[in-house]
Parts: structure tokens; sequence; C-alpha cells
């Protein structure tokens, strides 16, 4: 189609047009397109639509702009305008890989117009196309080389693309050009600086970096970052004496930073304990009241020394009152012989406060404050709760507790030592308790939310964050805005626990959102941080945004949806078999009804909200008053909704399962759920190359896993059983199962795992299931191997004996096992006695609801103080 | 790319896109666009704009200038008070504001020269590599039934499919083994 050519009265009324635009004039610039328009000559001018299509998308009529500009650009696909017009409004709509595209149109047409290069490069880095990136950069370069964003977003391609010494001779070339005079202070140049010393450090410069950190100190306004750099550096270049002086220093600076003295060990290089102990021991002459000297000589001290050390360490902290001493210590924890030596230690204080008010009856000198005892008290319950000796920990805490009623902490533990122990309706009444003794403080009552949501009571805990979030929103609502991902996280254990799999996914999705903006919200900082010169912190920016979803609350989230949606693979909702099931099989039709319609009402209200409040987006459209923020969601478009019901019944749940699943298996490689996960989909999904993968990675993890063995003998006995398989695929699979695990045989792979591992309670269950999963004759066997409880086995906790239960009561180790679960149930009672799940049939909680506000009336606080 | 044709040849029906319009040697002359022969191509200052416009502030200023005043409208541009940055906007404003423009430009004219041509050696180096590379891999056959089922097994896209084909010599049974590890 031949491009319409505007004559010059034409052409002034569309300069402005754009003009109306830029000053978001938008119904006037209307009026300027329906003149031009107007014209049945001009009636298809190309450039006029798009604008058209522009301006409109900025009134919120998308569809109609979409329109607009498709039509235009097919009018005159020759115009780099045309182009350019579609590529903003691809953007405008986050489909940045569509709106890269279109630049390229636009550049075909006009190469060189920097403004076009520029937004492709910030697309370009948005989406992480280094190469294209540093394409663009370098042509932006060329034609600009002497603007310093030319040069400085050549450099960070470069450095991107992990070519250091390229990026640092680039950042020098820069730096050359720059002038400075070496007494005026300049934060960027000093950005500047330290940034090319970054470079040349990761491009394994030692040397070089070290003479640009000496030549240009003066220049930098980072003192204490030049310090550390320089720190770092002597170590690398191996010159100790020089290290261990600037560590010194720092140490000075700040002793309680336990890198310093690290720095000053490895500048040292002491060769044995005595000597490695020496460095502490000066630090506790230099700092007397430093902790962390006194911390760190706990990591590599045994024995006498370790308990000597220990002594003083745990005196000064229990002197003074420090609550988290217990966590300071906890790492140690894995090494026994330092246990028994914290616990006998403690345990000394405890009695011998007690008795005469000092650490130990040999002491002389002055006594202790009666507060002294509590806080030893205070950690001897952690103590217990953290080795699995709940009655011990609850006389300890209970002993404190009964001295100090009004100690929010001790309540907090007491309620944690109930939560390990497995009674989580007891840890949410203290931990009430504890949130009313001061309902001002915000921490104790996210924590006792978090328990309420734990034991299921999604309305409580609404209420109870109703106290902190803004008012005249719901609770629930303002902490999906501000997103607060730990409450939606165990709002969708709770509703997945309780089979509202509808909700719970919408809480899965809601945090995938969150993070999807939080990408999104990357671009600003492609041009300001440039800007601003802080290079550092940008880079950091960049590297933190590409393995953002490894984030342990993007794994609780995907790890709980992808469950759910394996559920929802392997067992369909129906229409009556619904998910509000639970809840109503109480009612009688007429109630029933009732309920339904207030749902029906509910969405309802919900959808007029929702309307509302997209007109009122307009109506803020049409004022051109909208704040900055409302631009990102209103360029976003309104988000679909969520809605629990048609989440709760997608068409094909394994695909949606692979969403949440990929950036995983990108990002969090190590853990070896992420690959079992991989595997549940896959094999349901019947893709053999994808389960092989999955285990591959897994069995590289960890080979014993109990799971992953369910997953191999299940693999094994699938590849054997397939028949259509391709004939390459086949292959492959032969290869690998011999190369990897010699033999594939089900059975007897699954005999082996039973032998090698039969001392241990995890191993031995997954060996049971899976001898019903080959033959379900063999389930009485099946069944004594899981449910053996004798002390000789390990592994045993609450979590696996609560695994084996529901195997017995679902059916995983064959049918009619209740007698069995029974008997097991109540073998599990007598050891672990605080556990609800363990507790007798017809169990009633005799403690009394919980009040969401805190206050417990005065007869249910009297019914807990005869029980303590 | 693909979806992004798909698009356009269903607006525009079968025949409409120009046989050439892929070919710059049948770029039309810039008087076809003569409306807007520097649209986008002066950096503006002007922030007023909406913000994923920035693009098309430069026709604001090609409307009233033109093109020799390029660099002018530029230095003219520092001048102004930045206005408060928007999301979104690609800031045009401030990164323009090159400190000292014509000074700077002078001062390092020939460090540029030499660092540019240091930077130009590098690139066609890596440039060279990088084609001899693609060259040898387009070089290698690869069955277009083995390209399918890498994609449907593997649940990659097409072109991750044929990368891996071609870097296996087209060996479909290693591309795969090399896949799932």
């Amino acid at each position: 189609m031949p491009t319409i050519t505007l004559p010059p009265k034409e052409n002034a009324l569309f300069k402005r047009i754009l003009r109306c635009y830029e000053h978001k004039q938008y119904r006037n610039g209307l009026k300027f397109c329906k003149h031009i328009l107007g014209n049945p000559k001009f009636a298809e001018h190309g450039e006029t639509l798009a604008m058209k299509g522009l301006t409109l998308n900025c009134l919120g009529k998308k569809e109609e702009a979409y329109e607009l500009v498709r039509r235009g650009l097919r009018n005159d696909l020759r115009s780099h305008v045309c182009w350019h017009v579609y590529g903003l409004l691809q953007r405008s709509d986050k489909k940045y890989d569509e709106a890269i595209k279109c630049y390229r149109n636009a550049l075909k047409w006009d190469k060189d117009n920097l403004q076009i290069l520029r937004d492709l490069s910030l697309l370009q880095i948005q989406m992480r196309d280094l190469e294209g990136y540093r394409e663009t950069r370098y042509q932006l370069l060329q034609l600009r080389p002497a603007q310093r964003a030319s040069w400085i977003g050549y450099a960070v391609a470069y450095h991107l693309l992990e070519d250091f010494e390229m990026a640092a001779k680039i950042v020098e070339e820069f730096r050359k050009t720059q002038q400075t005079s070496p007494d005026k202070v300049d934060y960027e140049y000093s950005e500047l600086l330290l940034y090319q010393n970054q470079v040349l450090r990761e491009a394994g410069l030692h040397k070089e970096a070290l003479d640009h950190l000496n030549n240009y100190e003066k220049q930098i306004c980072d003192k204490l970052a030049v310090e550390e750099t320089r720190g770092e550096l002597l170590l690398k270049l191996d010159r100790p004496e020089e290290a261990s002086e600037v560590y010194s220093r720092l140490q000075e600076r700040n002793p309680e930073n336990w890198t310093y003295y690290q720095g000053l060990e490895n500048a040292l290089k002491p060769s044995s304990v005595e000597e490695q102990q020496k460095i502490y021991e000066d630090s506790w002459v230099k700092f007397p009241k430093g902790l962390v000297p006194r911390r760190l000589p706990l990591n590599f001290l045994t024995g006498d020394k370790f308990r000597e050390c220990l002594d003083s360490y745990l005196r000064m902290n229990f002197s003074k009152g420090c609550p988290p001493v217990f966590t300071t210590l906890k790492s140690l924890y894995t090494d026994k012989a330092k246990v028994t030596i914290i616990e006998e230690l403690v345990v000394g204080f405890e009695t011998s406060l007690k008795s005469c008010r000092m650490f130990s009856e040999n002491d002389d000198g002055k006594e202790e404050p009666p507060t002294t005892l509590l806080w030893v008290q205070y950690f001897l319950a952690q103590h217990f709760d953290f080795i699995g000796q709940p009655n011990l920990a609850l006389e300890y805490i209970n002993a404190a507790i009964d001295s100090t009623p009004t100690l929010i902490e001790l309540f907090l533990i007491k309620a944690k030592i109930y939560k390990h122990a497995g009674n989580i309706k007891e840890a949410v009444r203290w931990m009430d308790e504890a949130q009313a003794l001061d309902t001002a403080d915000r921490f104790i009552n996210s924590k006792c939310a978090k328990y309420m949501l734990k034991a299921c009571l999604v309305k409580e805990a609404e209420e109870m964050c109703s106290k902190f979030t803004r008012e005249g929103t719901s609770a629930v609502e303002n902490l999906n805005e501000m997103q607060c991902m730990w409450f939606q996280t165990e709002c969708a254990l709770a509703y997945k626990a309780m089979n509202k799999f509808g909700e719970a996914l919408k809480k899965c999705h809601e945090i995938e959102r969150h993070f999807v903006e939080i990408t999104d919200d990357q671009f600003d900082f492609h041009t300001y941080c440039m800007r601003k010169m802080t290079l550092r912190s940008y880079v950091d920016l960049l590297k933190l945004e590409d393995v953002l979803r490894q984030h342990p609350f993007y794994y609780k989230a995907a790890r709980t949806a992808i469950q759910i949606y394996l559920a929802l693979h392997d067992k369909p909702l129906t229409d009556d078999n619904k998910e509000s099931q639970a809840d109503t099989e109480n009612l009688t039709d007429k109630e029933l009804k009732k309920l339904r319609n207030k749902q029906r009402r509910a969405q309802k209200k919900a959808q007029l909200e929702e309307e509302k409040k997209n007109a009122e987006k307009e109506k803020q459209l049409k004022n051109q008053k909208k704040k900055k923020e409302d631009d990102d969601e209103e360029i976003g478009g309104p988000k679909e909704e969520l809605i629990p019901d048609k989440l709760a019944k997608p068409e094909n749940p394994l695909e949606e399962a692979v969403k949440f699943l990929i950036p995983l298996k990108n990002l969090v490689r190590n853990k070896i759920e992420t690959h079992l996960l991989a595997f549940e989909i896959y094999f349901r999904k019947e893709k053999y190359l994808l389960m092989l993968q999955s285990v591959k990675r897994a069995v590289a993890i960890e080979p014993s896993n109990p799971w992953l063995h369910q997953c191999l003998v299940r693999f094994f006995k699938g590849v054997s059983e397939s028949a259509d398989l391709a004939e390459a695929v086949r292959t492959v699979l032969k290869q690998e199962i011999s190369r990897l695990f010699g033999e594939s045989n089900p059975q007897s792979f699954n005999k082996n795992y039973l032998s090698q591992h039969s001392n241990s309670i995890p191993h031995r269950l997954a060996a049971a299931k899976m001898m019903v999963y080959l033959e379900p004759s063999s389930d009485k066997m099946a069944c004594e191997i899981a449910t053996a409880l004798d002390e000789s086995l390990s592994g045993s906790s609450i979590q696996i004996c609560t695994e084996v239960l529901e195997a017995l009561r679902d059916g995983q180790l064959g049918d009619g096992q209740q007698k069995a679960a029974e008997a097991y149930r109540a073998a599990c009672h007598k050891i672990y006695p605080y556990c609800l799940a363990f507790m007798p049939p017809g169990y009633q909680d005799n403690s009394t609801t919980i009040s969401a506000n805190g206050d417990l009336s005065a007869g249910e606080h009297d019914d807990m103080a005869n029980e303590m | 790319m693909k979806r992004l044709l798909g698009q356009q040849q269903l607006l525009s029906g079968p025949g409409t896109i120009p046989p050439a319009a892929d070919d710059p040697a049948h770029l039309p002359k810039v008087s076809d666009v003569s409306c807007l022969p520097v649209l986008l191509r002066i950096p503006s200052a002007t922030c007023r704009n909406p913000p994923f416009c920035s693009g098309l502030t430069g026709a604001n200023m090609a409307a009233e200038g033109d093109v020799d005043l390029d660099l002018e409208a530029e230095e003219n541009c520092t001048g102004k008070p930045a206005e408060k940055p928007r999301k979104h906007d690609s800031g045009a404003a401030d990164l323009e504001r090159v400190t000292d423009y014509a000074e700077e430009k002078e001062i390092s004219s020939s460090d540029l020269e030499t660092a540019m041509s240091v930077i130009g050696d590098r690139r066609s180096r890596e440039q060279k590599a990088k084609q001899e590379r693609e060259k040898e891999l387009a070089k290698v056959t690869i069955k277009k039934e083995d390209v399918e089922l890498i994609m449907s097994e593997m649940e990659i896209s097409r072109a991750v499919a044929e990368r891996s084909l071609r870097e296996h010599m087209g060996n479909v049974v290693e591309a795969l083994v090399a896949l799932t590890n």
C-alpha cells in the first residue's frame, strides 16, 4: 500500500497531535486526528491512525487503541513512527518481547534513531538480552561518544556478560575524560571509582585493584568500603602483615563485626588452636564488653577450653539479660559434645542460682540479681525444646512464668514449645496470651496471627492483623497490597489444610504476582541508576532480580501451588464435590440454599466494587490528575481477577503446576525438593525424559532420599511398562538408567534399598509404600515395616510418624489398615503425648475458644493458672 | 517475531505487505515520511509527556527547529531545570545532561578515538568468532522429526531444541542425554 504523504497544512496538524499527546491534552489531540482523518484523502494515513490509537490508550481505551495502531501500521509499514508507536503500546502493556520486536522494525527504517535505540536498550536489559543490549549500547556509543551514559551503559553491558577486563577498560577510558579536582567531594565520581574497582576485582586483577584504590582513595567518599576492600585485596595478594593492620583498624571501628575477626584470622594464619584463641584473647582485653570476640571462639574450641569460654560468654549474657543468647548458640547444636557441655553448665547455673544466687557455689563475689535466674530458665526451656524434650522445657518455662508472669518473651517460648510438641491449639492460646500483654507490639501481634493460621483459624488471624492494618479496607486486602507475603503463605497453607484449594491457590497466585511486580519495578532503575552513577548497587540489583524467585517466599508459594495442582489432577473437583463441602455438610437444604445465596450476593458485591473501582480509575484518567503511582496500575491494565472457584477447576492443572515449577528448576537447583516436585508433575504427564532429568538431578544431591526412592521405583516401573516410546527416547532411557543405577528392576531395587536403610523410619516408610505400590498383596509386611517404632530406629519425628499414620489411613499401605492405624496412633501418642495428631479418637480439646481480641476472661485465666 | 508477523498478516490480508519491506535497499526516500524527517531523532528535555511516550518527544522539537539544530537543541535542554523524574519515563532529560558537553568532547576526542578503536577491534574479533561458530552449527544437517521429538519430550522451544541438536552434530540421543543432565 502506498504511503500517504501529508501536505503542509495537514503536516502541521499532525505535529500538533504529537504536541497534544506530550502535554496530555488527549481530547485536543483527538480533535486534530479527526481533522486529518476526516479528509477522505487522508482517512487512512497510517501515522495519524497510530497516534490516535496511542492517545486513546492513554484514555484507557485499550482495545480501540490496539485496533487503530495496527490499522495505522498496516497502512504504513515503512514508517518508523508507526512501529515505534506500536512498540510503546506493547510496552505500556508490559509485553516487552513484542515491544522489542516493534522497536527493531522501527530501527529498520531509521537505524540511527537515538530515542528508539535507547528505548530498545532499556527493554533489552529488562529482558536480559545481554548480547543484544551490548549491540545497542555499542550503537549508542558510536552515535554519541561524548555522552557519559553511552560509556557507562556499554561498560555495564560487558560487565554483565562477565567480560570484566573489557568493562574495566571502558570505565577507565571514560574516567580519563572526567575532570575532577581532588579537593572537591564528588559523590558520583566516587561511586564510579568504586564501581571500577569492583570490576577490576571481579576481573581477578587484584594488584591493579589495590593500586587503583590507593591512587584514588582521597576521592572516594565511602571510607569503610575502601578499608574493607583493601583488607580483602591484601589478603588475596598474600600480604598478611598489612592486611592484619587493616583489620585491626576495622575492629576498632566496629568490634562487633565478625568478618573483621575472620579477616584477622586469615591474615595471621594461626597454626594451632592456641594461637587462634590468642587472637580473640587480645580482643577481650581491647574490647572488654565485646560479645562477638567471646562468641566466635566457641566455634572452634572443644572440651575444657570450650567450657571455660562458654562459661564467661554465658555469664555476661545472663547477667545482662540478653534474650537472644540461645539463638546465638543454636549453630553449635550440630556438635553433640558441645550440647552436653552447654546443658551441664547451664543446669549447674540454675541449681546454684536457686540456692545461693551465684553462678557457682564456689564463686565468691557479688550476688546476681533475681533476673539472672529468670534468663537462665528461659535459656533452658529453649534448650530442652530444641533437643526435643518438651516436658523439661515446659517445666523450666513454667517456673520462669511463675516468677515473672508479665514477661512476654516467656509466653512466646511456651507457645513455641507447644507448637514443636505438635499441639498448635495450645500454642495459639499461649501466643494469644503473650499478645494480650502488649497489644501495641506488632511483632507479637504478627506472631500470634501466624500461629492462628497454622491452627487454621483464618478469620481470627485476619482480625488479629486488622489491629495494625489501615482502617477502611479489609485486613486481607491491605496485606495483599503491602505484599505481606508471610501472611499470604500461611493463609495458603491453612486453606490447603482445610481442603479449600481455590482459596489457597488464590493466595499462591497473589504471591506470584508480587514477584512479577518486583521484576517490573526494576524497569525504573535502568535509567535512574545510570544517571545517579550508583552502578555498584545497580549491578547488584540486576543480579538479585535474576535470582529473585529463589526467595523462600516464592519457593513456599510455588510448592504449595504445585502440590495443590497435583492433587487436583489426581482428583479433580466436581460440582457437588465442592471445596466448601467441608463447611456445608452439616447444613440442611434450606440453610445450604441460604448460604449459596449469600455467597452469590457476596460475589456480586465484589464484582460491583471492582467495577466501581474501574470506573473511578477511568475518571481519574479523565481528570488527568492521577498520581504517579497509579500510572503503573493503569499501564499494566487491570489484572485478571483471581476467583477461587475458577482457580480450583483449572483446565489443565499440570500445565499450571509447570508454570510455578520453571523458576524453581532454573534457580533452586540445589534443593532436592525442586526436582522431586518436577518428577511428580512429569510422572503424571508421562514425560519420561523429563522424569529422567529430575531424578538425575535429585540423585546428585541426595541419592538415598526417601521421596526420591519412591520416584525411582515408579520411574523404573513406568519405563518397563510403557510400550509406545520413540526409539531415541528408549535408547536414552536405557543408556542412562544402566549408567546411573545398574539395574532397573523395581522389585529388587526396592528390596536393596530397604536392606540398606533398614534402621531409619523415613526410609522404611518409603520402601513400604513402594512394596504395596508394586505388589498390593504385600500390605501386611509393608505395614509392619512402616509402623516399627523401636528405639534403635533413627529418624523418628512427629512429622514422619504423622506421615505413616496418614499412609495407613489413606490406603497407601494397603486397604483396611484401620486397626493398624489405631494401634500405631496409640503407640505414637505414648512417644509424643502433646501432639494433637495422635490424640485418642473423640479427644476434645478442652480449651475454650480463642478470642481474637486477646482478652481471656478471668475464668479461663484461672484454668490456665491451674494447669501451670 | 512469528507472533508479530502473524498479526500483521492477519490484519493486512495476503499480499498487502510490501515484498521488499525487509530489504533496506528498498527503503523509501526520506520524503516518504516527510512529515517527520527527524522524528524521534532529537532527545528532548521535556518530561511532561506521559510516561511511555518519551520516544516521541523529539517530534515536538522537530516541529520547531530543523535537523541541523540537533545538537543545539540538546544543549539547550541541559539549561532547563530537570523536572521530576517519572516512573517509566526513560529519563531522557537527565540522561542527556552531559556535563560540559562541548568542552568534554574536545578534551577527550583523541582518547575517545583510541578507546573506540580498541573497542572496535575487540568487537570485530568477537563477532567473527561468533559467526564462525554459527556457520559451523548451520552446516550440521538435522532432521525435522528429531527437533520435534526433542521439543515435545523436553518441553522446550524450537530454537533451543534445534541448537542442542546442532551442537551434538544432529545426534538426537546425545542431544537428549545432554538435555537431561
